[in-house]
């Protein structure tokens, strides 16, 4: 599967949560990103034919950037208009079938954006014309990926934001724990490069246990099924 | 933790520890998570067998 990550940040390279995910999605093969706003700087007037042929080859296409007044900055908007054509998409339907998912930044606590919270509106209401594009263009729409309040986040909290984010680029939706085992087995297979011997064994070793575990998860909910199936 | 949990999360730990990449460090992370989550579902999954299976309205 193939990913593509449109970011839309005017200050990408001074940004630490940006180059934080940058540097992780660099670990993956099959992701590619393009920084809305350099494909801007570089020309007056991009390529639509050439941006919007660039889309085909993606599974996956992923709108990243941080929260400026409950949307997106003015790049991803200014992307949209000029290559998401009515043509494009409702005509051609060139993006149907495809995923599409939002990683969001937010400056502000994501626990504010709640019904009676300083905010007063979830995530998700806030992101809805991204989820009526979606619907309009016969994609897929991911669960939001936030990224709540960068700055403050421990090392360990750093760790699962890059394992959640990892897996929000390349896994199978939706992340069940079967499709979160089978990415994360894949993820195991990759650390081996370049390793000695006896510890690539040792994930080896430690990839069959987890599917063993998993098969057991497997077939013991399958028990559970049959058994509330006759009962009920 | 079970027996299979405590041995996967004791051989991540020491990929974790002999690892400089932090990307590894957080992938054999996420794989001790992923072990005791899958011991919990098990569990969980068991537990309600076991409820099932003797229901008083089985009696």
């Amino acid at each position: 599967m193939k990913t593509l990550i449109l970011i839309s940040h005017p200050h990408f390279e001074d940004s630490g949560t940006q180059q934080f995910l940058k540097t992780s999605f660099y670990s993956l093969d099959d992701v590619k990103y393009q920084v809305i706003d350099d494909l801007y700087a570089a020309t007056n007037a991009i390529d639509i034919d050439k941006e919007q042929n660039a889309l085909r080859d993606f599974d996956r296409i992923i709108f990243q950037f941080p929260m400026y007044w409950y949307s997106s900055p003015a790049s991803l908007k200014q992307f949209m208009d000029d290559v998401f054509t009515r043509n494009y998409i409702v005509a051609k339907h060139a993006l149907k079938d495809k995923e599409l998912g939002i990683v969001v930044s937010l400056g502000d606590a994501e626990t504010d954006f709640q019904a009676g919270g300083p905010e007063q509106f979830t995530i998700s209401e806030l992101l809805r014309p991204f989820q009526a594009f979606a619907n309009k263009s016969g994609m897929t729409y991911l669960k939001p990926f936030v990224v709540n309040q960068f700055g403050y986040l421990t090392p360990s909290e750093k760790e699962k934001l890059l394992v959640d984010y990892l897996a929000y680029l390349s896994a199978t939706m939706p992340l069940s724990l079967a499709n979160r085992e089978q990415w994360l087995v894949q993820r195991l297979q990759a650390t081996k490069a370049d390793k000695p011997d006896d510890q690539q064994r040792m994930i080896d070793l430690v990839i069959n246990a987890i599917d063993d575990q998993q098969n057991n998860v497997e077939s013991l909910k399958e028990d559970v099924k049959m058994i509330r199936d006759q009962e009920e | 933790m079970s027996d299979t949990t405590d041995w996967l999360a004791d051989q991540l730990a020491q990929l974790k520890s002999a690892d400089q990449s932090f990307i590894n460090k957080s992938i054999y992370q996420a794989a001790i998570d992923l072990a005791k989550e899958q011991e919990k579902r098990a569990q969980q999954s068991q537990d309600e067998l076991d409820g099932r299976i003797w229901s008083p309205d089985k009696w």
